[in-house]
């Protein structure tokens, strides 16, 4: 549910930012919403990566068709990509996916290092290590 | 602590792929910004419809200027002032062509390895020992004398800026994204060195060096007999031979020795032998309507974006449309309601190469009529991407810039060569097209050029009230017999340049009797002219377009059209029927000789006997000049023209000996049918090799290159025939770069077609918009607009409005 909550809260985030600030809102959007909303490590990176990685892909995707393909055929053999616009739109998604991701992930690294891990654990394990309790 | 250091590799990396996405690493382009679809090279591709917004808000215009774009991308710019129109031609041409108005100028100033790295440096090095940037810094002094010129320029200036200051990174054209640099902003220094860059291009080489090694190779009499000022048969001069000019009393100091012939193995740049173009104008007496056609097709190395950008320009008094070269306000080539012109190359050398002494290895000094004269130094700094800057100091003397020398380049000479260039010098060549630009006759024609210096132009001219005209228009030092041929002594004064001709007097014809005129960067004058000239000029376009142009009548603009696309090949029509019969019977039997056989000498795109001559000759061509190809020696082939004459006259000539041959004396006849064999093994690997068929077309490989080489943005293997030394003078890099016909009645009509699209972006679908034609012969009609509200159909108006403040 969170991962969900986090997914529709980038795709807004990204959304309204991308038109008007740098590529890079897709790492800071994520971050600050990881250290916001807390998931696990491998939902944090998700709940990025596939909505920006989806925004990346679908916007090429509109911009390829509406150009009748006049420059992805040629970006695609400058990359070199043996002039596949398909692989263009996928390496443009991973591109965003892996920034955006690694930035939710780096986001949710900083939130776990700040706020106490003792009852993360808990509640999750229900075991603590022996020598945490002694601190 | 574990979970401090998770964070802290995960920052870390984060941080890593931000620094690495954000500002790229060593030539692979920063990803993120890159490929972001929202600014980053997705958001350059423009719909096939262009949007024109209905009215721009410019900051900096004096009043309302209306642009009219018509289905091309042409603009049509009407202004109420000068001080509008050339901002207005500023700020559409950068919109247009930004990337490549910088680049050509980076380029020029020695300024590559800035964008591209140290492999450009040695480049950059030899650009700025030619002097470009300083003959530039000079042509900006002579801007800033002449009031005009200088509002001009400054105009012009401030509309580029006006766009660069528009520019975000998502409309940054795409060639920075890709190189990932940014733009600086435009200066009158900028449109100085555009005009130097041409100059350069057009008059920067010159053979001294290779001619003084041909001498030291051959001795003086082959030399003389194989690089012949004029050649031993009739030549068809611009000016008609028979013509009587002026006798002048020339007082030249003349040294009993013309030069100084040793081994020069210095490492020139290398330029295509098809530099050129053909223009011509006749008169009305010869054409169907009566009204004189004007025709122009300049050959330049064909590259995108192109070298020119179609535009008309209107205010008061002043309605122009032609093609101008983004970097330069006014229009280059074109016409107006009154007269047309149009401009080829003129060929003479204008660039002398001295051998200068110095007193000691401190090059402080050199020898001057037996006095020591001080050098001036004028430092270099080169940035170089991604690496600390090279400082370099290019050494001055009086005649030019020392371009070779020890130290200086990689040979490895013990000389020092100092460049004398008419390029060098202040000029005001922008002057002179704005008042192309709004004359009205001959007589505003002749002032217009008069003051034209650098590159030499044939400036061919035709009027609505009948007149035609050509004047070979530059400034020409006036020379004693030979000299500048060779390297000579620069410790002498006798060897430099001591007077110019007078403007006057340059070669110039105006409504001959013969009813036309015309020049393909053949000899300006038979040898009946005064003064002495040398180079290395046409012999086959101009006699083709001149017994073309004599033997037509009723001429029309169709006719015409024919004649800019003409593939015959006048070269192979006079040497091929010896090579022919100078065949023996063993090779006789090749199936390549039947479809030689069967030729009728054009150089069709799908010609296959035109491949095997161009093959066979080059093999022949490269046989017979053996003596010529000397490691670490710069030579320069003759001219074909010469090398048939040799092959005519003198078959038995020691020229054909085969050097390294020393028990044989090959003559004419072995050297034929030996380069016959080469060629059929040539011709055998490649069909092999490339699995297809021999047509021309395939053979030569036209391209037409993206500027920073980027292959992907370029056209390659081009579907179209004609060769240098053809009319159709398109070799597979070089070639007509504007075919321009203009029909001088009332109103005037214009056609026109180059290689290449309005558009700079490769993202456009106007990038390429003429290729098609182009390579088809085949041109638009141009609307010449009288004024804003003349629309065609396809044509939308955009509104550029000051912002009040």
């Amino acid at each position: 549910m969170r991962s969900f909550v986090k997914i529709l809260l980038t795709s807004a985030l990204v959304l309204v930012a991308q038109l008007y600030l740098p590529w890079y809102v897709i790492m800071i959007i994520p971050f600050v919403i990881s250290i916001i909303i807390k998931t696990n490590g491998a939902a944090s990176f998700f709940s990025a990566s596939i909505p920006v990685s989806f925004i990346w892909i679908i916007q090429a995707y509109l911009i390829h068709t509406a150009t009748g393909d006049i420059l992805t055929s040629r970006m695609a053999h400058v990359f070199p990509l043996d002039g596949s616009a398909n692989l263009l739109l996928l390496v443009t998604g991973i591109i965003g996916g892996i920034a955006s991701g690694l930035a939710g992930l780096t986001g949710n690294a900083f939130r776990n290092m700040l706020i106490s891990p003792d009852s993360n654990r808990k509640r999750k394990t229900g075991y603590i290590p022996l020598n945490q309790r002694r601190r | 602590m574990r979970r401090f250091l998770w964070f802290f590799i995960l920052a870390i990396l984060s941080a890593g792929l931000f620094y690495v996405l954000q500002f790229g690493v060593a030539h692979i382009p920063p990803a993120g910004k890159f490929l972001n679809p929202f600014s980053g090279f997705w958001a350059n591709a423009e719909p096939a419809k262009p949007v024109i917004k209905e009215s721009l808000s410019i900051a900096g215009l004096q009043d309302e200027v209306t642009v009219v774009y018509d289905d091309r991308l042409v603009p049509h710019i009407f202004a109420k002032n000068a001080h509008d129109l050339f901002f207005a031609q500023g700020y559409i041409t950068a919109t247009n062509r930004l990337w490549q108005m910088e680049f050509q100028t980076h380029f020029a100033a020695g300024r590559v390895s800035e964008i591209v790295g140290e492999k450009t440096l040695e480049l950059d090095r030899m650009q700025r020992r030619k002097g470009l940037m300083y003959a530039a810094e000079l042509t900006v002094e002579a801007f800033d004398s002449d009031t005009l010129a200088k509002d001009i320029l400054e105009s012009y200036s401030d509309g580029v800026n006006a766009y660069i200051s528009s520019l975000t990174y998502k409309t940054l054209p795409l060639e920075y994204k890709l190189l990932n640099y940014y733009p600086e902003p435009w200066s009158k220094l900028k449109s100085a060195l555009l005009l130097k860059y041409m100059a350069d291009m057009l008059t920067g080489k010159s053979m001294d060096i290779e001619l003084s090694n041909a001498i030291s190779l051959l001795g003086e009499e082959i030399t003389e007999l194989i690089y012949p000022d004029f050649p031993d048969t009739l030549i068809d001069p611009i000016v008609p031979v028979g013509t009587t000019f002026p006798h002048t009393d020339i007082h030249l100091d003349t040294p009993s020795v013309i030069g100084i012939h040793q081994h020069y193995n210095v490492e020139s740049e290398k330029t295509s032998d098809n530099i050129g173009s053909n223009n011509w104008a006749v008169s009305g007496s010869k054409t169907k309507t009566g009204a004189p056609i004007l025709c122009n097709d300049p050959h330049l190395q064909l590259n995108l974006p192109s070298i020119w950008y179609e535009i008309q320009l209107s205010m008061p008094d002043y309605n122009v449309y032609g093609v101008s070269l983004p970097g330069s306000p006014a229009v280059i080539i074109g016409f107006n309601n009154d007269i047309a012109w149009g401009v080829t190359n003129g060929t003479q050398d204008v660039k002398d190469w001295y051998k200068v002494t110095f007193k000691d290895a401190t090059c402080n000094a050199y020898l001057f009529d037996h006095e020591w004269k001080a050098i001036k130094e004028r430092p270099e700094k080169i940035r170089i991407k991604g690496k600390a800057s090279f400082i370099d100091t290019v050494l001055y003397t009086h005649y030019g810039p020392i371009a070779y020398g020890p130290g200086l380049s990689d040979d490895t000479s013990s000389y020092f060569l100092a460049s004398a260039w008419t390029g060098l010098e202040p000029s005001n060549e922008l002057l002179s097209f704005y008042n192309l630009n709004r004359a009205h006759n001959y007589d505003e024609y002749v002032k217009a050029i008069s003051t034209f210096q650098c590159p030499s132009q044939n400036f061919v001219f035709a009027s609505v009230s009948g007149d035609i005209a050509l004047w070979q228009q530059g400034k020409f030092p006036m020379k004693w017999p030979k000299q500048g041929k060779y390297v000579m002594d620069g410790s002498l004064s006798e060897y430099q340049w001591q007077q110019y001709i007078p403007q006057s007097e340059n070669p110039h014809i105006f409504n001959p009797s013969r009813q036309f005129v015309s020049s393909a960067n053949q000899h300006p004058t038979d040898t009946a002219y005064p003064y002495y000239y040398n180079g290395f000029f046409e012999h086959y376009r101009n006699r083709r377009i001149n017994e073309r142009l004599a033997l037509m009548n009723n001429i029309t603009v169709e006719d015409m059209m024919l004649l800019q696309n003409d593939n015959f090949n006048m070269q192979a029509s006079e040497s091929l029927p010896l090579m022919l019969r100078l065949l023996s019977s063993q090779n006789q039997q090749s199936a390549y000789l039947k479809t030689l056989n069967q030729w009728n000498y054009v150089n069709d795109a799908l010609s296959e006997a035109a491949t095997i001559y161009e093959v066979w000759y080059d093999c022949l061509d490269s046989l017979i000049w053996d003596e010529l190809y000397v490691e670490g020696k710069m030579t320069e082939i003759p001219l074909e023209f010469t090398t048939i004459r040799l092959m005519q006259r003198y078959p038995n000539h020691s020229i054909f000996d085969i050097k390294h041959t020393t028990d044989k004396k090959e003559t004419l006849d072995d050297l034929v049918n030996q380069s016959f064999s080469q060629a059929i093994n040539i011709l055998d690997d490649w069909k092999t090799k490339n699995n297809k068929s021999l047509t021309w077309f395939e053979y030569k490989a036209t391209s037409i290159q993206h500027l920073a080489r980027i292959i992907p943005f370029s056209a390659t293997n081009i579907e179209i025939g004609g060769n240098k030394r053809i009319v159709n003078a398109c070799d597979s890099r070089w070639g007509p770069s504007w075919r321009m016909i203009v029909s001088l009645e009332n109103p005037i009509k214009a056609y026109g077609v180059y290689p290449g699209g309005q558009s700079g972006n490769p993202g456009s679908h106007f990038y390429t918009t003429g290729i098609e034609k182009w390579r088809k012969g085949e041109y638009y009609e141009l609307f010449f607009m009288k004024d804003a509200s003349d629309l065609q159909p396809g044509m939308t108006t955009q509104t550029l409005q000051t912002i009040k403040p």
